[in-house]
């Protein structure tokens, strides 16, 4: 490999020796912090060909020998223009200053269609969220988890599920990053939003091949989440109104300059904008509304420090919290479930020099679920959650010739509490044994180094190891032949109870065709060391995490992508090809549910392990420059999964195996004040298991079931628009409306299929009808955003 | 314990659900012999026979014809003595026949095996009645909030020197012709070995398709509860099957749960009950 590497190096600079143009390299910069300018542009005056910075500000730009003018630019920044000669300058780092005007604050990821051919990323997908604030939003509130769900190779589990599968793989297997530290559950009501408020929120990135080393613990891919930073200069304040929730952020300095915060807060109303309405849509008792209340609330807090040049700190918060109850339905009765997230993130970044940077997070992550339940003098209390300790720190280190260098070391503390079970009958506690807790450090290091060779490769090649240990306090069970406990080991806290370790490779290549084409692969082997296993078939709150232990043994899989990329008409159209092979070992199942039967409460029993596969092409077409932007993607995919115990041990379709996919989003700039943009999805159905007969016994109808996954639900379709109108927009306000339509032409997609029985075996006219539930018929409503 | 249920009650607080028929084409599988057979201590055996049928199937009179099994020889073995069961009709079970023994009685701690021979299939299964678990008392509980409906209460103390499995049934004089299963029916003594211990009766659904059924009993009922003792398949088995009953109103539970039958090439359960049974007026 190094050898081939030499040669390849050799031709390479032989050829670009030949050529009459030299490359100029360089840093963009904050000229006051020293703080480097992500997507600035550099573009050669009066020519459309320029370049824009990497995610460490630097550039590489080819020019004719002689004197160039170039144009440096950043949004809020001052625009220079700078002249050199070619070949005397061969390096130039450009400081910008500052623009006096106060700039756009909600400009965050600038778009750069370039980066779909230049950049190393295979299958990466950016949003902007000043984008995403334009497109339909379900009952008017914008979340971006909804639009990344609208890109290729991702697609929901239903219409009310923040679940999602990547590329085949399980919702267990995305890692979903705030600030560098992992959200577990990212749903508010089953999934209707997600728990990340679009106000908060500055950059997102979705990474579902190619993933460097920095990245790690899962398998499918990573959601790289940063929030905004507080205004230093000004205080605002900004929010919404919408029909079933409202929010408000605000933001300022506490020290000019020096320090800074946001607070941000998101309540839901939504049980007393719905109860009239249900109540006069359904002919169900008014006391079943009467005593149900439901809500949630997040809290995000945000406070930087600007030190100095060289040192910046962050402290971000997260508190969300879902409260549902249900009292007096039947005598007696009561049941409660609350869930949430709590999520703390310090980040420090030194800026070494123009070339180092080191940044490390201490961040912990807490997902708990509680429930209650009584009837009379039974009570039931079941408490399940995931508690994270995590400290990570990445050197990272730019060199001239586009070189990037990261390493660094990760470590989490994982403390699972996977089901605490309470229960007592008339006073008498009943003994379930699984008051535990499962402890475990993750430790990883990882190093990753993206280079050119000559001017047409990049090559990133990282390698991450993990060493994992599942530590005490625990009880090991050992049990006979006959399956009966005959001896149980006890491991002190801290004790290693069982250990795993292992290297995964990561590499991709662009090799750069022209300046408007590439071609990009990459082989990924990906390790994770914590599984969810689920009661049902959709993600729910009581989604139970577990870390591997000596049953459990570690998830791992791989990923093969090629892909070919090209931009068209002066790249105001980007546009992908791309086909990955995937394999999974160790896919966790559960053989019975977790609730249904409390007896059977020590999951490692009842889970059974299989392997899994997908495939699948990827077509996208995105326009993201002018007035007219969006994409289509379309995904040709199949998953399937092979477990010894289930379906007589033959390949299945997962159940989220979709052969179609296909996504439409536009948005059109009418003129300044009004915009318009709509999305389309087009989906194969999702596979699922039916009886295929029945039997009586004590006069019930008996299910039994033949080949697993085999049917498939009907044909998913849908269409959303929304309409923005920009009322007013003034340096110190700004009102917007906007108007979105869910499901326009009433689609009645399956959200689930059940059978209806009607008549009585003992009076012989027993018939079983199958129904299918939908949910969201067209759906308009109304929001107001502002911002002062 | 129906959790994911009160989750699926969740969803439909908040949204707009909307039901349509839909058209699906369900495989054609081979009909299967179902057995339900059981045998109690100091009682015969009973055995119904039928053949499963396809999902969409409508069963009136005139289609019961086909499921009901009625020309079988079923044979019960236990010890040295076989008997070859006879068939009588009964309206008040589906299928409206079943097979029974007068030679054999049930003996606690005592292994009794089938043989089922019908259109040149053999299908076998073997049970055992296990030692009695005595009830220590039963009584009416009132609902705090009621003043007519209220659940039953069981005392009784769990043998540690095994593992014990558990099945209870109910049936108020008057209004039901046969015991039904209660609301949660079979349990085994994992979480309360040893102990003594009170145990809430919800009332059970005759069937399925009474689910709107009240779980509650009533104030002037007179109920007799059957208390059993069962071994482990017939344990196994029950479970199964509730835990189907129980999560087939829940979309999103793992549903083609496998159920655990004893039956050799068959679907059912040959089982048998240590039983024991109180009366009791609810007031």
């Amino acid at each position: 490999m190094k050898r081939f590497i030499h040669i390849l190096l050799l031709v390479i600079t032989s050829t670009s020796y030949c050529q009459s143009s030299g490359i100029l390299s360089g840093k963009v910069t904050d000229s006051l912090t020293g703080e480097p300018l992500i997507g600035a542009t550099i573009q050669i005056n009066n020519t459309t060909s320029g370049t824009i910075t990497n995610e460490m500000g630097f550039y590489q730009i080819q020019l004719k020998y002689g004197p160039s003018q170039l144009k440096v630019s950043y949004i809020g920044y001052t625009q220079q223009i700078i002249e050199i000669t070619i070949p005397d300058i061969k390096k130039l780092d450009i400081p910008l200053v500052l623009s006096p005007v106060q700039a756009d604050e909600v400009v965050v990821t600038v778009d750069n269609p370039k980066e779909n051919v230049e950049g190393i990323g295979i299958g990466n997908v950016e949003l902007s969220m000043k984008e995403i604030k334009k497109l339909p939003a379900l009952m008017g509130e914008t979340d971006f988890l909804r639009i990344i769900q609208l890109s290729p190779g991702v697609q929901s589990a239903n219409d009310a599920n923040m679940g999602f599968y990547v590329r085949g793989g399980g919702a267990d297997q995305n890692l979903i990053l705030l600030d560098n530290v992992p959200v577990y559950n990212p749903s508010h009501i089953l999934g209707f939003f997600s728990v990340f408020n679009s106000d908060v929120i500055r950059s997102t990135k979705l990474i579902k091949s190619g993933m460097p080393a920095n990245y790690g613990g899962r398998i499918s891919s990573i959601i790289d989440i940063t929030s905004r930073d507080g205004d230093f200069e000004e205080f605002h304040s900004q929010g919404s109104v919408g029909l079933l929730l409202s929010k408000l952020t605000i933001q300022g300095p506490f020290v000019k300059n020096k320090v800074s915060f946001l607070l941000s807060m998101r309540k839901s109303y939504i049980d007393e904008v719905m109860k009239p309405i249900a109540n006069s849509m359904f002919d169900i008792s008014s006391t079943f509304y009467g005593n149900t209340k439901y809500s949630f609330l997040d809290i995000n807090g945000k406070f930087s420090f600007r030190l100095s040049p060289k040192h910046n700190l962050s402290f971000t918060a997260y508190n969300g919290k879902d409260d549902f109850s249900l009292i007096k339905l039947e005598p007696d009765f009561s049941n409660s479930m609350n869930w949430g997230n709590q999520l703390y993130s310090l980040n420090w970044n030194y800026h070494v020099n123009a070339d180092w940077n080191i940044q490390s997070t201490l961040g912990y992550t807490k997902y708990n679920f509680g429930l209650d339940a009584s009837q009379k003098n039974v009570f039931i209390s079941m408490k399940s959650a995931v508690n994270d300790y995590i400290f990570r720190t990445e050197v990272s280190k730019a060199g001239y010739n586009g070189q990037i260098i990261k390493f660094g070391a990760e470590h989490y503390f994982h403390k699972f509490t996977p089901n605490n079970l309470d229960a007592s009958t008339n006073g008498q506690e009943l003994a379930f044994g699984s008051n535990r807790n499962l402890n475990a450090h993750e430790s990883s290091l990882f190093y990753n180094h993206e280079i050119n060779l000559g001017t047409r490769f990049r090559l990133n090649l990282g390698a991450r190891y993990t060493y994992y240990m599942h530590v005490g306090s625990y009880y090991k069970i050992i049990k006979n032949e006959i399956g009966e406990i005959a001896d149980s080991i006890y491991y002190e806290p801290g004790e290693i109870v069982e250990s795993y370790q292992s290297p995964e490779p990561r590499i991709s290549a662009r090799y750069q065709v022209n300046g408007l084409s590439s071609i990009k692969a990459s082989y990924t082997l990906n390790k994770q060391y914590i599984h969810m296993v689920s009661s049902s078939a959709v993600t729910l709150p009581t989604d139970v995490w577990l870390p591997s232990t000596s049953l459990i043994k570690p998830q791992w899989g791989q990923q093969y992508t090629v892909g070919y990329y090209r931009n068209f008409m002066d790249n105001s159209y980007e546009t992908s090809i791309s086909l990955y092979y995937k394999d999974y070992y160790n896919q966790i199942e559960l053989l019975k549910g977790i609730i249904s039967n409390f007896q059977d409460n020590i999951f490692e029993e009842s889970a059974t392990f299989g392997r899994g596969y997908s495939f699948g092409a990827e077509l996208f077409v995105q326009k993201s420059v002018g007035n007219f932007t969006g994409w289509v993607g379309y995904t040709l995919s199949a998953t399937y999964r092979k477990f010894k115990e289930i379906n007589q041990g033959k390949i299945y379709p997962a159940k989220y195996d979709r052969r179609n996919d296909l996504n439409v989003v536009v948005s059109y700039d009418l003129n300044k004040k009004w915009n318009a943009s709509a999305t389309f999805i087009l989906a194969s159905g999702n596979a699922l298991s039916l009886p295929s007969y029945l039997y009586i016994l004590e006069g019930n109808v008996i299910s039994g079931y033949s080949e697993r996954n085999s049917f498939r639900m009907p044909l998913y379709h849908r269409m959303d628009l929304s309409l923005t109108y920009l009322a007013r927009k003034t340096e110190k306000f700004e009102s917007s409306f906007n108007l979105s339509v869910y499901n326009v032409y009433n689609r009645a997609n399956p959200f689930y299929i059940y059978f209806e029985i009607t008549g009585n075996v003992y009076d012989y006219n027993l018939k079983i009808t199958p129904k299918q539930v939908s949910i969201f018929p067209i759906l308009p409503s109304i929001t107001w955003n502002f911002r002062f | 314990m129906k959790i994911s249920n009160y989750i699926f009650l969740l969803i439909f607080l908040f949204i707009f659900a909307c039901e349509n028929e839909v058209k699906i084409d369900l495989i054609e599988v081979e009909s299967k012999m179902v057995v339900e057979g059981w045998i109690e201590q100091g009682k015969g055996p009973k055995i119904l026979l039928s053949m499963s049928a396809p999902y969409f199937a409508d069963i009136d009179s005139s289609t019961l014809r086909q499921y009901a099994v009625t020309g079988a020889k079923v044979t019960v073995t236990s010890e040295d003595t076989s008997e070859v069961l006879t068939l009588k009709p009964n309206s008040s079970y589906f299928p409206p026949y079943y097979y029974y023994g007068t030679v054999i009685k049930g003996k606690l701690k005592q292994e009794y095996s089938i043989e089922i021979r019908y259109k040149g299939y053999i299908y076998t299964a073997i049970t055992t009645i296990p030692d009695l678990v005595q009830t220590d008392s039963v009584w009416f509980d009132k609902a705090n909030l009621s003043d007519t409906l209220g659940l039953i209460v069981v005392k009784f103390k769990d043998n540690p020197d095994v593992r014990n499995y558990y099945r209870t049934l109910t049936r108020r004089l008057g209004k039901d012709t046969k015991f039904i299963p209660t609301f949660t029916s079979v349990f085994s003594d994992e979480s309360f070995n040893g102990e003594t211990l009170e145990i809430p009766l919800s009332k059970g659904n005759s069937s399925l398709l009474d689910i709107e059924n009240s779980r509650y009993f009533e104030v002037g009922d007179t109920i007799v509860l059957k208390f059993c003792s069962i071994d482990k398949q017939h344990y196994d088995f029950w479970n199964t099957i509730q835990g189907q009953i129980q999560t087939s109103a829940n979309p999103f539970a793992i549903s083609n749960t496998e159920i655990k039958s004893n039956i050799d090439y068959g679907l059912g359960i040959w089982g048998g009950y240590a039983a024991s049974y109180d009366t009791i007026i609810a007031k």
